[in-house]
């Protein structure tokens, strides 16, 4: 029986261990494509402890490029970059890969100079007319993907990957639902995929380790109504294609950008593991070492993967942004000390707003030598105001540096909000609570003080005299004034706790912060509605646009038939009804029982506006400054704690 | 320790859990769920929210 830290033969190498530092894009190189000392520092921290490091998707040619500061391999210029980055692979002990791609109709003209390619005139993003490639030009991309994995073998890797997923132009032409009105070769889906693996095959020659990384179930057809590539598929036609030419691993991902990311990148709404039975049928056909990947950030759950032999390989993204040492602290059973991803995906929304990768949980992650928290000039005695995720960052990150911390929070419980978000009875929001779980944990192997069941006062200040005081208190509901008449009004808040009561015809005012809710309600058997002032659902501040939350959200609300009126507001109220109006002033009349308010919240400030005008060190921080999210409370949090 | 607590009168048998869990925790027996690899349990909690009578309480 097989174990996630025995060796396996991959190619003509052995990797130490199963476990596979997945490809990731990080928007951390230069605009061009080149390397920099950054990425370097990144790749060094998290090629410590697994067997394969696969290096992010590096554009094979200038037109291919579709993320700003995407690594490239477009270009001989290249191989400066690419041999330091083999060798700080190397030297931490893991094998060194990296995938290609030429982005397709991924990329946009605005970046790239050139207007946008792909296998068809279908746009990918609104707005775009792409060109579609000619069948010489495609022998031209072909060779430029061969040329690339020529520079990866000659820079010194041990293997490369082709990215044939998520909406790249392999996959592009793979898919029926892109490949459509070709006329020449090209119109088979198999056929470029075909080439381009033989001649990346040619120029390494057979004794180089070569993968594929597939989506192996697109989901075109339960997402959206089209037909988009199968399991089915890809276990009877791609991988049989592949293995015949020769490669060496198949990485099974599924998904595309865009239409169905929520399936390549699973939000926090998704089960842990969800795409491993992907792999499990791969596993069936393929000759070769079998990768999965996917939400995988529960060691115990890992282990399973490889002992119930589903797969042969683990790739993690997510959850090594959000833990750099998560294989390390596995490999020496550190099991508890892992700081496991949430799935709020701001990763990847930093991408498609063509920012640097940066995450929630990892506030240096992208800056490890710029972020490293180094000793205080001068020992302080600080204190806390506030248990939740803000507050516990800053009392952990200033306890580090040497600062007598003392953390004060007024309910019986640390993890303020977050406790809150992670109790949607019907929606899975529950690991939420992996970040101030895990600082609470930290803070309690440091010499914090933590005080619980404690309100700080201006008198409580005046007698503990700290030398700098942190307020971190939060943020509260706002109330708003309901029309006379409007009855059975809880709160969102209620709900969470579990003290509403709630009847089957449920209102809910707010669309942003209660998209939620409306759809635990909805799942719970209750009629919803939906409404909201303005002209968006489900944008709060903790849902990033393009974290592939919302479209799982839609999807769902619609199968639990929610009604979301947007761009209306409340004008009068019975004991029964609610009387609507839109922008036009166009009435609509709702029958309900219970209405639930879940509009924007307020910061809970009282604190610092008593004791911030007596010259003392006194610091806001957090939602208690403006309600946001988690990440910029966090990395905020970890920024004050550096500099206190 | 990690406890999987199921509320059996209110188990309608829907077979959720047991599809759901990553782990393979949950087995139907006489048409009632049963946590029968309860130490395999990693604490997702998904159980928690899929379980439509809400029968499920994962506590450590």
């Amino acid at each position: 029986m097989p174990t996630v830290y025995d060796p396996i033969k991959v190619g003509t190498f052995w990797l130490k261990n199963r476990f596979v530092v997945a490809p990731t894009v990080k928007n951390h190189a230069l605009e061009d494509g080149f390397l920099n000392q950054r990425v370097l520092d990144n790749y060094e921290v998290e090629a410590d402890g697994p067997g394969l490091v696969i290096c992010g998707m590096s554009f094979t040619e200038p037109a291919g490029q579709c993320f700003m500061r995407q690594m490239g391999a477009h270009h001989d210029k290249c191989m400066g970059g690419l041999q330091n980055l083999a060798q700080v692979i190397h030297r931490q002990g893991a094998k060194a890969a990296l995938q290609i791609s030429h982005g397709g109709t991924l990329g946009t003209e605005g970046l790239t100079g050139q207007p946008v390619r792909g296998v068809s005139e279908k746009p990918f993003l609104p707005g775009q007319r792409p060109v579609p490639l000619t069948t010489g030009e495609l022998e031209g991309v072909i060779e430029n993907y061969a040329k690339a994995a020529g520079r990866i073998k000659a820079a010194g890797f041990d293997a490369v990957e082709l990215h044939a997923c998520h909406g790249s132009l392999l996959l592009q032409f793979m898919s029926p639902f892109y490949n459509v009105g070709r006329w020449d070769k090209y119109a088979d889906r198999t056929v470029l995929f075909a080439e381009t693996v033989q001649a990346m095959r040619d120029a390494v020659g057979p004794d180089f380790a070569f993968g594929v990384r597939f989506s192996t179930h697109e989901f075109g057809m339960e997402d959206l109504g089209f037909p988009g590539q199968t399991i089915e598929e890809t276990c009877d036609l791609f991988i049989p294609i592949a293995e015949k030419i020769g490669v060496d691993w198949i990485h099974a991902s599924v998904g595309r950008i865009g239409l169905t990311p929520d399936h390549s990148f699973p939000p926090v709404y998704a089960p842990h593991g969800v795409n491993v039975k992907y792999a499990e049928a791969c596993k069936k056909v393929a000759h070769v070492p079998v990768i999965a990947v996917g939400r995988l950030m529960d060691p115990k759950l890992i282990e399973k993967i490889i002992e119930d032999e589903q797969a042969d390989m683990v790739a993690l993204c997510r959850p090594i942004i959000a833990d750099q040492r998560f294989v390390k602290k596995m490999i020496e059973g550190r099991h508890d000390d892992i700081r496991k991803c949430i799935g709020c995906n701001y990763c990847l929304h930093c991408l498609f707003v063509q920012y640097d990768a940066e995450c929630t949980m990892n506030p240096s992650y992208g800056r490890e030598r710029v972020y490293e928290v180094t000793p205080a000039k001068k020992n302080k005695k600080v204190m806390v105001v506030g248990g939740g995720v803000s507050g516990l960052q800053v009392a952990l990150t200033a306890s580090q540096r040497g600062h007598e911390v003392t953390l004060y929070e007024k309910s019986d419980k640390l993890g303020g909000q977050i406790n809150l978000a992670a109790a949607f009875p019907r929606l899975y929001t529950r690991d939420l609570k992996n970040l101030p779980d895990w600082l609470a944990r930290e803070v309690e192997q440091t010499t914090v003080k933590v005080v619980l069941n404690t309100e700080v006062t201006p008198e409580l200040v005046e007698k503990e005299k700290p030398d700098a005081i942190v307020v971190a208190t939060g943020a509260k509901e706002k109330v708003i004034e309901l029309p006379k008449g409007a009855e059975n009004v809880v709160y969102l808040w209620d709900y969470l706790r579990g003290t509403a009561k709630i009847g089957n015809k449920v209102v809910i005012l707010g669309g942003n912060e209660g998209a939620e809710a409306a759809l635990s309600l909805a799942r719970e058997g209750k009629e919803v509605t939906l409404v909201e002032e303005g002209g968006n659902i489900a944008l709060p501040p903790y849902i990033f646009l393009f974290s592939c939350r919302r479209e799982p959200l839609f999807r769902w609300m619609k199968e639990e038939k929610v009604t979301i009126l947007t761009e209306h507001k409340v004008k009068a109220a019975t004991g029964d009804t609610l009387t609507l109006a839109d922008k036009w002033g166009v009435k609509k009349t709702v029958a309900y029982d219970t209405i639930v308010v879940a509009v924007d919240r307020e910061p809970v400030n009282e604190l610092y506006n008593a004791i911030a005008t007596r010259g003392r060190e006194v610091y806001l921080l957090g939602d208690a400054k403006e309600p946001r999210n988690m990440k910029e409370d966090n990395q905020e949090a970890f920024w004050l704690g550096r500099h206190i | 320790m990690i406890t999987v607590k199921i509320e059996l009168e209110c188990c309608e048998g829907c077979g959720d859990c047991v599809e759901q869990c990553p782990m393979g925790v949950f087995q139907m027996v006489d048409g009632k769920s049963q946590a029968v690899n309860e130490e395999k349990c990693i604490e997702c909690c998904l159980c928690e929210t899929v379980c439509p009578q809400l029968a499920i309480t994962i506590t450590k």
